[in-house]
């Protein structure tokens, strides 16, 4: 049986992030934690520094590049990764494009949707269409990362 | 993202193939590939002029086993991957090469059928278990494939990043190559239809018909597997056994079945070109494709430049040719027909 998103186990549920408390009440929403950085291979990680989970996917010029992606490859739950290993990968149009692994740490959970809309990659790269999250095993890696100019800088240089 | 612009873009169908010369001339032939218009637009930094280093080519003279051509590909890419970490500036297009060759009889498919059950064989496997052919699930894009000896392989090894070249535009061009040379050369002009009207890529000589196919995969942005195109009817039997490329209503087709086609209808003598001449008119359109002189992985150049890395690539290339002579000789050959005795 071919499914269109290869895994193992998987949580099945979506986890939530938990927001700390806070003992004064404040008019404006919480304060966000997350901030984003790039890969010079097109990928894209938002930190949580309260959680430590970076969630990744790839960038709009990287979906762009690519055309209709067809199939979502992505490493299994649980898995254990370095930053650099090839994570899985995307296929468009018949090219198969490897994904690497922004950030070292352990695949907390996979984008479950990609399995029947693969085209969330095209429509929605940097929001709906991510790829999973990685709790880090070295936010350092994630401070080394580009930011939004730099990758801004890359892109254009390319 | 814009695409450097191709130097040649697609003949028209009228002139031979032995006047094709590299013109800029772009035609607008209703023959020719189109190409979306995100893949036809000029590049600005076409105007910077950087010129990259020739591209190389090595043509194979036996087939070889599917195992030996595919870790050739990943070692070359891991030499150009390190290559490019000690010298990014240096290395660029350096390693960048087209590999032209012919199989053993082999079926592969690609990453979307790696089943996460090891003990369970692919369904399209079970069909052909003992037909005298090796079947691999590889890491490119498309579906079930067969290569095998009449069958055209070409693996551009190319950095698409240093060539300022989408993955998709990528794809579109060597279609609208593969397209327009089966065209030209089987004198069946419109008939010949890349992609298929429903978008299939690859090379197709009626709507269920497929003489030419694409897959390849990437790792950063280096390409490898490619294109296969059937020249003689030898791989049509095998490809008969299985679902090729997802396809149930489409045949193989060979560029022989389609010369004798139009020759019979044009009431001429078929001229049938071997796999070897192929590959021969191929070397020079892969150049005029990309802009770049193209030239044997032995020769020089005009710049008599040969670096570490192309050296490190000549090793390789030749530890293939001898892997393949030695797996080649062990096995006792190759069949040049499926062996249905034993298929259940």
């Amino acid at each position: 049986m071919l499914s269109a998103l290869r895994r193992t186990a998987t949580t099945g549920a979506f986890r939530h992030v938990a927001v700390p408390a806070r003992t004064q009440a404040l008019r404006f929403s919480a304060v966000r934690f997350v901030s984003t950085r790039y890969t010079t291979d097109h990928e894209w990680v938002a930190f949580d520094s309260n959680t430590n989970i970076g969630t990744v996917g790839i960038t709009d010029y990287a979906q762009k590049a690519l055309g209709d992606v067809v199939f979502v490859e992505l490493p299994a739950h649980g898995s254990e990764i370095a930053q650099g290993d090839s994570i899985g990968a995307v296929e468009s149009v018949k090219a198969a494009s490897d994904i690497y692994a922004p950030v070292s740490g352990i695949i907390d959970e996979i984008n479950e949707t990609l399995a029947d809309q693969p085209g969330l990659l095209n429509k929605a790269p940097q929001g709906d269409g991510w790829l999973c999250k990685v709790k880090l095993s070295d936010p350092a890696e994630f401070e080394a990362l580009l930011n939004a100019d730099a990758y801004k800088a890359h892109c254009e240089g390319a | 993202m814009t695409t450097r612009p191709l130097t040649r873009l697609f003949s028209s169908t009228t002139r031979p193939l032995s006047l094709l010369s590299s013109s800029t001339a772009s035609s607008s032939s209703p023959s020719s590939s189109l190409l979306s218009p995100a893949c036809a637009v000029p590049s600005s930094s076409a105007s910077r002029g950087i010129k990259l280093p020739p591209l190389r080519y090595h043509v194979f003279k036996e087939p070889i086993p599917y195992p030996v051509g595919l870790k050739l590909q990943n070692d070359i890419i891991d030499r150009r991957l390190a290559a490019k970490t000690k010298d990014p500036v240096g290395s660029r297009g350096v390693g960048d090469l087209v590999l032209l060759l012919e199989h053993t009889p082999t079926y592969t498919t690609g990453r979307r059928d790696n089943s996460p059950n090891p003990n369970e064989l692919h369904p399209e496997e079970k069909k052909v278990q003992n037909v005298g052919a090796s079947f691999f699930i590889t890491k490119r894009g498309g579906q079930v494939t067969y290569h095998g000896p009449g069958q055209l392989v070409g693996y551009p090894i190319l950095d698409l990043n240093v060539m300022e070249t989408s993955t998709r535009c990528y794809v579109e061009y060597l279609q609208a190559m593969l397209g327009d040379y089966v065209r030209e050369i089987s004198a069946l002009g419109d008939t010949i239809l890349a992609p298929h009207p429903d978008g299939h890529v690859g090379v197709f000589s009626s709507p269920t018909e497929k003489v030419s196919s694409i897959g390849i995969h990437l790792r950063h942005r280096i390409t490898s597997h490619g294109f296969a195109m059937n020249i003689t009817p030898e791989p049509l039997k095998w490809f008969d056994l299985v679902l090729a490329c997802g396809l149930a209503d489409v045949r193989a087709s060979s560029l022989h079945d389609l010369i004798s086609r139009s020759a019979v209808s044009n009431g001429v003598i078929p001229s049938l070109p071997s796999v070897a001449d192929v590959a021969g008119d191929m070397v020079p359109k892969f150049g005029e494709l990309f802009g770049r002189e193209i030239v044997g992985l032995e020769g020089e150049g005009k710049h008599g430049v040969v670096t570490e890395e192309i050296e490190e690539i000549r090793t390789l290339v030749k530890k293939a040719e001898a892997d393949a002579k030695e797996q080649n000789g062990n096995s006792g050959g190759w069949a040049t027909e499926p062996d249905l005795s034993k298929s259940g």
